[in-house]
């Protein structure tokens, strides 16, 4: 007569024989994984003379108040801003055409060596007045004002939008 | 059919598309991007977003309903679509936070961070408005996110018009509009039946599985109070989103790796629907189906979507187990594998082959059963082998196998959502095959499709039918053969069809003689009105489909009503074409699969007998053996033969017969009775533990295989976890126990065993894993080129002459308990929310808050008679057993007729302790729905057994969609064509100032 049955006799592995599974499974890694194990130790023992490991474990034991403290500190330092700063300047310089950037850096430069060459005599009123026949000084000049012209356009503009 | 083309110019190109198309299909079909967030190809335009506005002769129009029209000149790339786009776009980001990094929806499939990266938005025009109101985390499945929610109505569409349970609604009265549910009550109080449509097509996170929450995401874990400040931060340092959304992309791309999905078949119904499930590890993230899944598409149900938990269930066996005394001792594999190898043989040598019997499972995959039914027969030399349809179908494809020549569904679900009359007999499809009822529901609720239901009790497809009626129980042939009598006395039969098709035509007449409709009106107690009225329905319908189940397949005239069904639409000429059809609703995923491939006593697999000398030749040549000629026991003839002594062992596998065949006393005490039992199973079941050896088997999660629905469609399903502990899929099981007595078999994968199958059964020659591939199925009868069979018959029927036959029946009395103290008819079947006997259902906690255990249904007149309400405690008693339950007053139950779900693991509430032994005579499947019982009242005040969080108890919100007229009749809306106008005015003048 084959009553019905409830209960299993599971067989449950003793501490002592879960433990040794898991020691002989751990040694099974270390062992397929040898030379990286070693070197890994090395940089460890680097880590903990310098203190790195210290300030590591109290970071992680306490994330949770950290991360707040975290955020916080990310507004109190304006963070936020200077990130935004960072964003906008790289997409500034992202926008920029290299072939210009070039051309107007390699004016700057030779325009920076003429200021920096000994000048003969302080420049009479005519004699600066006389230098706009200069072509070099001309294109300079120009250049100049179309960019004040543009940077203009472009703050009246986002002043009537803001309004 | 054939197909006109019109031809458009879209983006300056020629374009030649199908009349009838949308603007959007068109566009799609020739890769042009067209955004569309609430457009759904299985929903349907629901024009809420405005996303797909595109520019046709100079107006914006919207892609999603517009047809094309020859000579239409589309643009989806001009100006003025681009900043329709962008409005529309801005307007729904209005409503929806982009934290996509910290989401747990950013897995590459979240439509509206897709359409916003597509559309190249920078920045958006309107801010982010939070609702007023809070998230709704009541329910235990789903959560939803008003301050997400992009009021795009997918959900409520899905709701009210594909999945029809007709709870969800977005309230456009509010100054800010949200989805509510029903009368705007908590989503776990609501009529929600948890069926998962809604999140299914949420195109963002409002809507969320709860078991995705903190899981998904790398980032989505932190703590809300973390959470939200970073959130400030993203948005406070925002550059635009297109820099955000690469942060995100790189996340969602690191998830990918850690996020599996795998595509598997359901295992909950016949219905078969197909789906991912989504894993980390073990632990389930979510199923989610997709448009491309050829059953159900983005639907499923509350067992489907959430009933997955019992895979990882503490309570899984995971070594197999001895009987060892009064106890089962785990042991190892060798040891229980040489104790079942010498004890089956022992058996075998003592008492010759014909003394084990072998039970299959309607729950394993067609590999498991072929190759279950190859042991029983070359290994051991037995045809003993059978499944459990023996409980439930078996009558119905005895019926259909007499008069149309194949056993099983004579179309697909396509032809039962588009036939003009649906007519179920004895089924519950909402309660028991959820999706297809969706198909039902859908088409009645919006294209006109009739419905009528003949049930004794008025369940849900009851309550929405055209017609219910309510026969007395058991007296379904009498009114079938009635109707058709009826409808050849009026001239209405398909003459043409029958004298082409139909052979016994003038017999058959004969046989109806009986059947006039006072004769059925007096013993069916249904109005004569009503047949004629069912009759004129038949007859005015260009085509009817009839769904049956165990309402019919239960009783002892089962197989005959089964043939009355099938006689009646040959009569009417409703077989062969789409839209029309014989449909026995499978109840398990693989009942029909199981049949197909030789579990059973009389066939090999694909339904050629074993008695058949040269399809037995040609196993015995592949299986290199000699094979046994007579048909062997069913399950109902291997427990007489216990009791008589024939059957001395017994090897079952994925089948709780113990709880599931009736009148369970007497099982059970023929399962002491047997000199050894081997049971495979995920758990330790009622009938497992009448073993003498269990095995622990794999569940589907776990496995490789493929199902056959109940449209005949083999669909592949694929492992998702390793099993679990030391339990094996079933098939590695039978080929180890094979393999110990002397089978020398090496299957190293399912597909082998598929191929073997395909070579030797000319039903399924064309069946190979690689065209089951992904979402690719197979319909049988497969030929060898591959092309399957979605409708059967269409030029001849499956006999040798082509032709059908119309199959005289007549009625069988049910059986009734000689003692009038037996006062109440017991009726029992199963509900939504659990999978048979709950074995497998409740593992899952979400699911047994809303059901935690069975109850029995009284009408109102009874409990009034009794003093019965709600929760109170009752005995039944038949002459078989008893059984104690706890009492839910419904009209769905009428006058002395009860309604006891078989919902339960507890043998004291098990309705199989009350029924009976007695069986259909054709097909021995045992007459479940034919028993009386006494009641007594034990306790009569209690505890409800159905909490009132039970989708039962709510009050549906009907409508058709979304509504979005009311949308647009808001004083605050203003078409976007319009703003857009506005807007190219004002900046118009602007330009004009300079």
């Amino acid at each position: 007569m084959a009553k019905p049955i409830r209960t299993i006799e599971r067989i449950v592995p003793t501490k002592e024989e879960a433990q040794a599974d898991a020691v002989q499974q751990i040694l099974d890694a270390l062992s397929a994984n040898r030379d990286t194990i070693v070197s890994f130790l090395g940089i460890l023992g680097e880590l903990d003379q310098a203190g790195v490991l210290d300030i590591g474990h109290g970071v992680l034991q306490n994330r949770k108040s950290l991360e707040k403290i975290g955020l916080e500190f990310i507004n109190v330092a304006n963070i936020p801003g200077m990130l935004k700063n960072v964003i906008l300047v790289s997409q500034f310089l992202g926008k920029l055409d290299p072939k210009r950037t070039e051309k107007l850096m390699a004016g700057l430069g030779k325009g920076l060596d003429q200021a920096m060459q000994e000048q003969e005599k302080p420049a009479s009123m005519w004699g600066l007045v006389g230098q706009f026949r200069d072509p070099d000084v001309l294109a300079s000049i120009s250049t100049a004002l179309h960019f004040l012209r543009g940077m203009g356009e472009e703050l009246r503009t986002r002043e009537e939008r803001s309004t | 059919m054939e197909t006109v083309n019109v031809k458009i110019r879209m983006n300056g190109k020629e374009v030649e598309c199908e009349a009838g198309q949308t603007l959007l299909q068109a566009a799609s079909l020739s890769d042009v991007y067209v955004p569309s967030i609430c457009y759904n190809p299985q929903l349907g335009p629901i024009q809420t977003c405005d996303t797909c506005l595109v520019e046709v002769n100079g107006e914006l129009v919207r892609a999603c309903n517009t047809v094309v029209q020859g000579g239409m000149d589309v643009s989806t790339e001009s100006a003025l679509v681009k900043e329709a786009q962008m409005e529309s776009m801005s307007r729904i980001l209005k409503n929806h936070e982009l934290y996509c990094t910290v989401c747990d929806n950013n897995n590459g499939n979240c439509i509206v961070h897709n359409t916003t990266e597509k559309l190249e938005m920078d920045h958006q025009k309107y801010v982010f408005e939070k609702k007023p109101y809070e998230v709704d985390m009541s329910h235990p499945m789903y959560r939803y996110d008003p301050n997400q929610c992009i009021l795009c109505g997918r959900c409520v569409e899905a709701c009210q018009d594909l999945q029809v349970n007709e709870t969800l609604s977005i309230d456009w009265t509010r100054e800010r509009p949200r989805v509510i549910w029903d009368q705007d009550v908590p989503i776990d109080q609501s009529s929600c039946v948890s069926c998962g449509h809604c999140v299914n097509v949420c195109p963002c996170n409002a809507l969320m599985e709860k078991s995705m929450l903190g899981e998904a995401g790398y980032l989505t874990g932190i703590g809300s109070d973390v959470l939200e400040p970073m959130i400030d931060l993203t948005k406070e340092i925002e550059p635009g989103y297109r820099e955000i959304f690469m942060i995100s992309e790189m996340e969602s791309a690191m998830r990918k790796s850690r996020i599996k999905r795998t595509k598997t078949v359901c295992t909950f119904c016949g219905v078969g629907c197909s789906f991912e499930v989504w894993t980390k590890d073990r632990h389930i993230l979510k199923i989610e189906p997709t448009v491309d899944a050829p059953v159900n598409g983005v639907s499923t149900c509350v067992k489907g979507k959430w009933g997955w938990d019992f895979v990882n269930s503490p309570e899984r066996l995971t070594k197999p187990l001895i009987r060892r005394g009064d106890t089962f001792v785990e042991s190892s594999w060798d040891e229980a594998l040489d104790l079942i190898a010498s004890k089956l043989g022992e058996v075998k040598n003592t008492y010759g082959p014909h003394s084990i019997g072998y039970i299959a499972s309607s729950k394993c995959s067609n590999e498991e059963n072929y190759i279950f039914q190859k042991f029983a027969r070359s290994v051991m030399q037995s045809n003993n082998v059978d499944n459990c349809s023996r409980y439930c179908q078996s009558p119905a494809t005895a019926g259909l196998l007499r008069t149309v020549g194949l056993g099983g569904d004579t179309g697909t679900m396509h032809d039962i959502a588009s036939s003009e009359l649906v007519i179920i007999v004895g089924a519950n499809p909402a309660e028991s095959h959820p999706v297809l009822a969706t198909r039902i529901k859908r088409a009645h609720k919006l294209h006109g499709q009739k419905l009528v239901v003949a049930d004794i009790r008025k369940n849900e497809m009851a309550q929405r039918a055209d017609l219910h009626i309510h026969p007395k129980p058991g007296t379904d042939l009498i009114w079938l053969s009635a109707v058709t009598k009826y409808i050849i006395d009026q001239g209405w039969q398909a003459d043409e069809f029958i004298a082409q098709r139909v052979n016994g035509y003038a017999e058959y007449v004969a046989s109806l003689s009986k059947f006039t409709m006072e004769y059925a009106s007096e013993m069916t107690g249904l109005s004569m009105e009503e047949l004629i009225g069912l009759a004129t329905l038949i007859h005015e319908s260009g085509s009817t489909c009839i769904l049956w189940a165990m309402g019919v397949t239960q009783h002892m005239g089962a197989t005959d009503t089964s043939t009355a069904i099938c006689n009646l639409l040959l009569i009417t000429g409703n077989f062969g074409r789409s839209g029309t059809g014989a449909y026995p609703l499978r109840g398990h995923n693989n009942v029909q699969g199981a049949c197909d491939f030789g579990t059973m006593p009389a066939y090999f697999p694909g339904y050629e007998f074993v008695k058949d000398e040269a399809v037995r030749a040609r196993y015995e040549q592949a299986w290199n053996t000699k094979l046994p000629e007579e048909p062997g026991y069913d399950n109902h003839q291997m427990v007489d033969g216990i009791q008589n002594g024939d059957l001395k062992g017994l090897y079952l596998f994925g089948e709780d017969m113990a709880f599931v065949d009736s009148n369970s006393n007497f099982v059970e005490e023929m399962f002491e009775k047997l000199e050894f039992f081997v049971v495979q199973d995920v758990f330790l079941t009622r009938t497992a533990q009448f073993a003498d050896v269990v095995l622990p088997a794999a569940p589907s999660l776990e496995k490789d295989g493929t199902f056959t629905n109940t449209e005949k469609r083999i669909q592949r399903f694929y492992k998702v976890f390793e099993p679990m502990g030391q339990s094996k899929p079933d098939w590695m099981i039978i080929q180890e126990v094979a393999n110990r007595m002397g089978a020398g078999w090496n299957y190293t994968h399912p597909s082998e065993i598929m191929a073997e199958a395909a070579r030797l059964a000319p039903m399924f020659a064309g069946v190979s894993y690689e065209r089951l591939e992904g979402w690719n199925t197979q319909v049988w009868p497969v030929h060898p080129d591959g092309q399957g069979t979605p409708i059967l018959y269409e030029d001849k029927f499956a006999f040798p002459d082509g032709k059908a036959r119309l199959y005289p029946v007549d009625w069988t009395p049910p059986f009734v308990v000689d003692d009038p103290s037996f006062d109440l008819h017991l009726n029992n079947g199963r509900i939504l929310e659990h999978f048979h006997e709950g074995n497998l259902t409740y593992r899952s906690e979400a699911i047994k808050h809303k059901v935690p255990g069975a109850w029995l249904e009284v009408s109102p007149e009874l409990a009034a008679e009794r003093g019965l309400e709600d929760g109170t405690k009752v005995r039944l008693t038949s002459p078989y057993g008893q059984v104690k339950v706890s009492v839910i007053v419904t009209d769905r139950v009428k006058g002395k007729e009860l309604y006891l779900p078989m919902n339960t693991m507890d043998e004291n509430e098990a309705v199989n302790r009350l029924t009976s032994s007695y069986y259909d005579k054709h097909t021995h499947t045992p007459n479940y729905k034919e028993m009386n019982v006494k009641m007594e009242v034990l306790e009569p005040k209690g505890e409800s057994p159905l909490p009132r969080v039970n989708h039962r108890f709510a009050q549906r919100n009907p409508q058709i969609g979304v509504k979005v007229v009311e949308k647009w009749n808001r004083p605050d809306f203003e078409p976007v064509e319009e703003t857009i106008r506005k807007e190219r005015e004002e900046h118009g003048q602007t330009h004009s100032n300079h």
